[in-house]
């Protein structure tokens, strides 16, 4: 077994771009006698390129340090040499430096809760993860209720947002991103809220527009996919002449309160109409949901 | 929290059977006998003294001003604890055993205190006892629930079974006499009272099933699933039905259930369903030759679910190996093998068994002449001439004992061809091919897949397609 | 019993939440109440669903049978009225409290018995992770009005996997229990609502 005839400390670092780093190469006594090697006889290499003896120091006759102020320099490997019998240059040990920067306070930090199906609901929490770290760094999003810790959130193959599967709503959850990596540790602002208040609810659907007596009316009737218990909604009806592609808005505070029907009035008779709506939770709080599919109706004729 | 003497005042004599006792180390319930004509219409006043000093009443019962005949009276103080109640006693017939469940009622208690339980069982009519056993616990000042379990060595449905519980309270500070509390209630496991007790039967069987209740209770009536079934009355206690020709249960098995007065309901579940199919179209291939995967149809379903489900193993078993190796699927009806260095041929035998019984099938196979080659990845197409094209992709697997025949289809707005090239199988490697009597200028699509060359089996799926043009002349 | 009057002047000395956080708390649990009522009669109907006759036929009313460690609402209109609104969120915690571990434990049995009803399963989870929020939320509102909370619970239904029949019967019971105590929930917060209106 071939034994090496010396070591560096730190074994592999994990180091901080730009800071000074200091290694120091310590050779075996065995090896001393053996080969006649001293600590001043001691080369570093970065690569294959030698490192100025300025940064060099013989702190005794076994042991020789290095010395980086910047280690922005610094590669891998980092390695310490000899010459042996004064021509051949040896190798005694080498080090692998790796270099990165410790995570900056993730920032931004918000959450959507998206409404999938009638039941089904997630929520995306996504954030400003900062810097790159050239490191590897590990994201978490945490949460609790105020007397219960949540499971960790772990990104999938991002490190700027997490979706939570199991929402509970009417409960207040508090949220925050951690991040960590060999260098250090940061956490985000911690934001509050009930998670009933960040919905962007599933547009309204089966949309029908029903022509009525009256000539310049129609009737809108839909159904709501997300149910009265979890939230009252309110509407932004839109509509345009078939062949138009200019949208006309009727009065939000016309739609303002929880339905499934409307009657839209002052039409022309006899014309041809198409219609979209889209809502959000009644007191405001949270996301409009993306339109409906449009739905066209014909009013009835003049008489 | 001391504990001395307590006198009761009144006169001519004192009374008689005097005693006081605590369930709870808080409060103190005192009685004494009072029907001896002498102390009948008297008002007595119960005097607490603690170590050294007379103190004034602790609670006065009724009566005028303090006037304290002192009847000293070696008082018999007592700490009896409440009478625990059992929360749930039931009964596992396969392994013979009770299970016991009980509130050891530690809120009682302002501090921690040590418990010991007598656990008596009792059997038989007589209820003569067969075991008497102590356990003890820690009372925490909560209430908690407590566990215990006990196997008999004859099965519980042999006889019935009683099971009944004290407690005992050892507060090392008490200076009174401290007596076990009185017998809980007698409890009998709320057992299964239809029996089979989820039995497993192949549709179409018939199958008896009886329910048997305690005294002072009776059957109304017992329905399979939805459908009543006229009662036979075998004893006193117990009613069965007949059931002709069971169909396939739902996952969640049949219920047969008993409907008793007063007003209960006890149960069983039936399992209904099939023996497993032959496996059918078992096939073993090498996608890599590292391994070999077996997939195979499991036939018609046997409605059997979760621990009644049917399991599948695969043997491999060449005639040197003593022990088959056996290995479990990866995937619901597909198993991975791995390929070794040496062995070309592989007798599988794949078996297939639920509690309604078993089959297997089993496949020869030269593992040489089963090779499904991956999809080609990787595929690129380049070309630094007119006529010329050059492409290469990737195959995953170790081919290095056989070679590889590839096809390449090349098409344009107007024309397609196929070309075969044969070469030299190689390990998770980047192969190579050139077309030529390609026209200037001219724009094809080209795609690629691999089979083994010497005994085909099967081609891998085209690689995705690959656009090129070639220079102009 | 403490009349609510004082309870809220001792509440709002002795807690960090004012007045209008207390009222706003109240409102966002009978929020829950409102929607736990209505998922837990979801999942009563889902469960009997998948355990076959008798479970699911309209008449099926077995009589009710107590659970190890969960407390019955059974408790007759008028005394559960005349409690204090501190007793009264004492039991609810309680129940609350009790309640996740045993449809964890029926989500077990359900599991084995119908391991394709991936619905069943899921209405199960979300009512534990429910019953979870509003025990927290109840447990904020007691501290806040300065009313200790019961002990914590024992958790699961114990003793030996039971026969398919008694697991379906005390699945069944779990969750006529959770559906009672959803109304028994439901009417409590209502009433206290009325008492600290926003």
């Amino acid at each position: 077994l071939v034994q090496s005839c010396g070591y560096i400390i730190p074994e592999s670092p994990v180091l901080t771009l730009g800071s000074n780093f200091t290694a120091l190469c310590i050779l075996n006594e065995s090896c001393l006698d053996f080969g006649n090697i001293r600590a001043n006889q001691i080369i570093w290499k970065i690569k294959n390129s030698v490192v100025p003896k300025e940064q060099y120091r013989v702190i005794n006759r076994t042991v020789s340090s290095v010395t980086f102020s910047d280690t922005s320099t610094l590669a891998t490997p980092l390695t310490c040499n000899v010459l042996a019998d004064g021509q051949i240059e040896q190798n005694i040990y080498g080090i692998a430096v790796t270099l990165g920067l410790p995570p900056e306070k993730p920032e931004n930090l918000s959450c959507i809760v998206h409404q999938m199906s009638k039941t089904k609901f997630i929520m995306t929490c996504t954030w400003n993860p900062g810097r790159d770290t050239f490191l590897a760094t590990d994201f978490r999003l945490k949460s609790q209720w105020p007397l219960e810790t949540l499971p960790d959130c772990e990104p999938r193959g991002v490190n700027n947002s997490c979706d939570i599967f199991n929402v509970q709503f009417f409960v207040n959850l508090e949220v925050w991103v951690e991040a960590k990596n060999a260098l250090g540790k940061a956490e985000s602002e911690h934001i509050d809220f009930d998670p009933v208040d960040i919905v962007k609810p599933l547009p309204p659907h089966n949309l029908a527009v029903n022509s009525r007596e009256l000539p310049t009316v129609l009737k809108l009737s839909w159904e709501n996919q997300i149910t009265v218990v979890v939230m009252e909604l309110k509407f932004n009806i839109r509509y345009r002449i078939s062949d138009s592609s200019d949208w006309m808005e009727v009065p939000p505070e016309d739609t303002a309160s929880h339905r499934t029907s409307f009657t839209v009035q002052s039409l022309k008779p006899y014309t041809k109409y198409v219609f979209s709506l889209r809502c959000m939770k009644k007191n405001g709080l949270g996301y409009w949901s993306d339109w409906s599919e449009e739905k066209s109706g014909v009013t009835s004729e003049a008489k | 929290c001391n504990y001395v003497d307590v006198a009761v005042s009144g006169f001519p004599e004192a009374p008689g059977n005097w005693k006081c006792i605590t369930h709870d180390l808080n409060r103190m319930i005192c009685s004494w006998d009072a029907t001896s004509s002498a102390n009948r219409g008297l008002t007595y006043k119960i005097c607490q003294f603690r170590a050294a000093a007379i103190k004034t009443p602790v609670s006065a019962v009724a009566g005028n001003d303090f006037e304290c005949m002192l009847f000293f009276l070696v008082s018999f103080q007592a700490l009896i604890p409440l009478t625990p109640q059992i929360l749930n006693l039931s009964a596992d017939f396969s392994t013979y055993t009770l299970y016991l469940t009980w509130n050891d009622s530690g809120s009682v208690f302002q501090h921690e205190l040590d418990a010991s339980w007598q656990i008596q069982i009792l059997y038989k009519e007589t209820m003569e006892t067969v075991t008497l056993i102590n356990y003890d616990s820690k009372l925490t000042g909560k209430d908690s629930i407590l566990f215990w379990n006990w196997t008999s060595d004859i099965p519980l449905e042999c006889t019935s079974y009683y099971v009944k519980i004290r407690c005992y309270i050892n507060e090392l500070y008490f200076t009174g006499r401290k007596e076990w509390s009185e017998w809980s209630p007698v409890r009998t496991p709320n057992s299964v009272m239809v029996f089979p007790q989820d039995k497993v039967v192949l549709v179409g069987s018939n199958v008896t099933f009886c329910c048997l209740y305690n005294e002072g209770k009776s059957v109304k009536f017992m329905k399979y699933g939805s459908e009543s079934y006229p009662l036979l009355r075998l004893s006193k206690w117990s009613s069965a039905i007949k059931v002709q020709n069971v169909s396939a249960s739902v996952p969640s098995g049949t219920n047969v259930w008993c409907s008793l007065v007063p007003d209960d309901v006890e149960g069983t579940v039936l399992f209904v369903g099939y023996a497993p199919d032959t496996p059918q179209n078992l096939n073993c291939e090498t996608r890599t030759f590292i391994t070999i995967t077996c997939s195979w149809n499991p036939g018609r379903p046997t409605a059997l679910y979760s621990k009644r489900r049917t399991k599948y193993i695969l043997f491999e078993s060449p005639k040197y190996m003593e022990l088959p190796l056996k290995t479990t699927p990866t995937s619901k009806h597909a198993c991975d093998f791995p390929v070794h260095a040496n062995q070309k041929i592989y007798n599988f035998t794949l078996s297939a068994s639920n509690p309604l019984g078993q089959a297997e099938s089993s496949l020869l196979i030269d593992v040489n002449q089963r090779v499904h080659l991956e999809t080609p990845d990787k595929f690129t197409v380049s070309t630094n001439s007119s006529t010329h094209a050059h492409l290469s992709w990737y195959i995953p697997g170790n081919f290095i004992k056989i070679r590889l025949l590839c096809q390449i289809e090349i098409s344009n707005s107007n024309s397609e061809r196929q070309l075969n090239v044969s070469m030299a199988g190689a390990e998770n490697s980047n192969y190579r091919a050139w077309v030529d009597a390609l026209h200037p200028y001219g724009t094809y699509t080209f795609r690629v897949r691999c089979s083994a060359s010497e005994y085909f089996w099967k081609w891998s799926k085209w690689s995705e397609g690959k656009k090129l043009t070639t220079l102009e002349a | 019993p403490v009349d609510h009057a004082n309870l809220l002047s001792s509440a709002s000395s002795s807690s960090s939440l004012s007045q209008q956080e207390v009222a706003t708390k109240i409102k966002q649990t009978h929020r829950l109440t409102v929607l736990l009522k209505h998922c837990s009669e979801q999942l009563l109907a889902e469960y009997v669903r998948h355990q076959g006759e008798p479970f699911s036929s309209p008449d099926f009313q077995p009589p009710a049978v107590a659970v190890p460690g969960l407390p019955s609402p059974s408790v007759p209109p008028e005394p559960w009225q005349a409690l204090s609104d501190g007793k009264r969120l004492w039991h609810l915690v309680a129940a609350y409290t009790t309640l996740p571990g045993l449809l964890g434990s029926v989500l077990r049995q359900q599991a084995e018995l119908n391991p394709l009803a991936s619905e069943l399963h899921r209405q199960l989870e979300a009512a534990a992770r429910q019953c979870r929020g509003l025990a927290g939320n109840l447990e904020g509102i007691m501290g806040a009005l300065g009313v200790p909370g019961p002990p914590p619970p024992s958790s699961s239904l114990g003793g030996p996997p039971p026969s398919a029949f008694l697991a379906k019967m005390s699945g069944y019971h779990v969750c006529r229990l959770h559906r009672d105590w959803a109304m028994r929930s439901h009417e409590a917060l209502g009433l206290l609502r009325t008492k600290y209106p926003l």
